[in-house]
């Protein structure tokens, strides 16, 4: 038997660049079935989006929340300094928890002799007490804040 | 005096500097209606306020840091608006007093 050598060339009639054509038009077409992909699943899931939106404000209002907590259960004259930032907090997140800090600033100003609130101070604090809680909304679904503001005198 | 602190007294000549700013220099009062004048030294973005029967309002502070809100005509003379400048973990705060004219 005569084995003849045989010369293996490249076939000159299909172009050079076609395969490379057809990975790059496969590869755009994966891309754009991923982006339709995510685009899609942002518009069917409304509450991933809505956070997403709202991650800034709601680091702030975080930070403030953790802040307006540690000083509730803080010392009394840190409360007392700090009452209007705290105040705010109350009323902007409406969070049941800060009525303890609001409870012990009631305590001062409706003891006569009370100290740390001046007495010309206290009637502007039960003031600011009275108009955080109802702004907070606390008023109509917390029963502490509703006696609270009852005990200040929240009707006049 | 008032603004100053005395660093040190050379005869015949006194060494000044002035004190650092409040974080928020807020009036004592404002009228009913009236324009209510903050002025922000903490660089924050928005200033907070309660108001009442309004609830929560955010105010933005302007880059000289001067905040001028109109009190809104229905808040009542001896309501009290509560202030915050939101800057944590140090805020600053006050109260204000709506009184029926200054």
């Amino acid at each position: 038997m005569q084995l003849d050598p045989v010369l293996v060339l490249p076939d000159t009639d299909v172009p050079r660049g076609l395969l490379s054509r057809r990975s790059l038009l496969a590869l755009l077409g994966a891309g754009g079935a991923v982006a339709a992909g995510s685009a899609l699943g942002v518009l069917l899931t409304p509450h991933a989006s809505a956070a997403q939106r709202g991650a800034a404000p709601s680091t702030l209002e975080e930070a403030e929340l953790r802040w307006a907590r540690s000083l509730a259960e803080g010392p009394l004259g840190a409360l007392v300094a700090a009452r209007s930032p705290y105040l705010f907090v109350l009323a902007r997140t409406g969070d049941a928890g800060l009525v303890d800090g609001a409870e012990r600033l009631a305590q001062l100003v409706l003891t006569v002799d009370g100290p740390l609130v001046a007495a010309g101070d206290r009637e502007a604090v039960t003031r600011q007490l009275v108009e955080s809680l109802r702004a907070s909304g606390l008023v109509e679904r917390d029963v502490r804040a509703a006696a609270l503001v009852a005990r200040l005198g929240g009707a006049r | 005096m008032t603004g100053w602190k005395l660093l040190a007294w050379v005869p015949g000549r006194a060494i000044q500097e002035p004190l650092p700013k409040p974080p928020l220099e807020i009036p004592d009062a404002v009228a009913e209606g009236g324009v209510l004048v903050i002025q922000v030294n903490t660089g924050v973005a928005e200033i907070g306020l309660v108001v009442p029967g309004h609830g929560t309002v955010l105010v933005p502070v302007p880059k000289d840091g001067r905040v001028e809100w109109r009190v809104p005509p229905d808040v009542p003379g001896g309501s009290t608006i509560t202030v915050s400048d939101r800057n944590y973990p140090n805020p600053a705060g006050g109260a204000v007093d709506v009184v029926g004219s200054l």
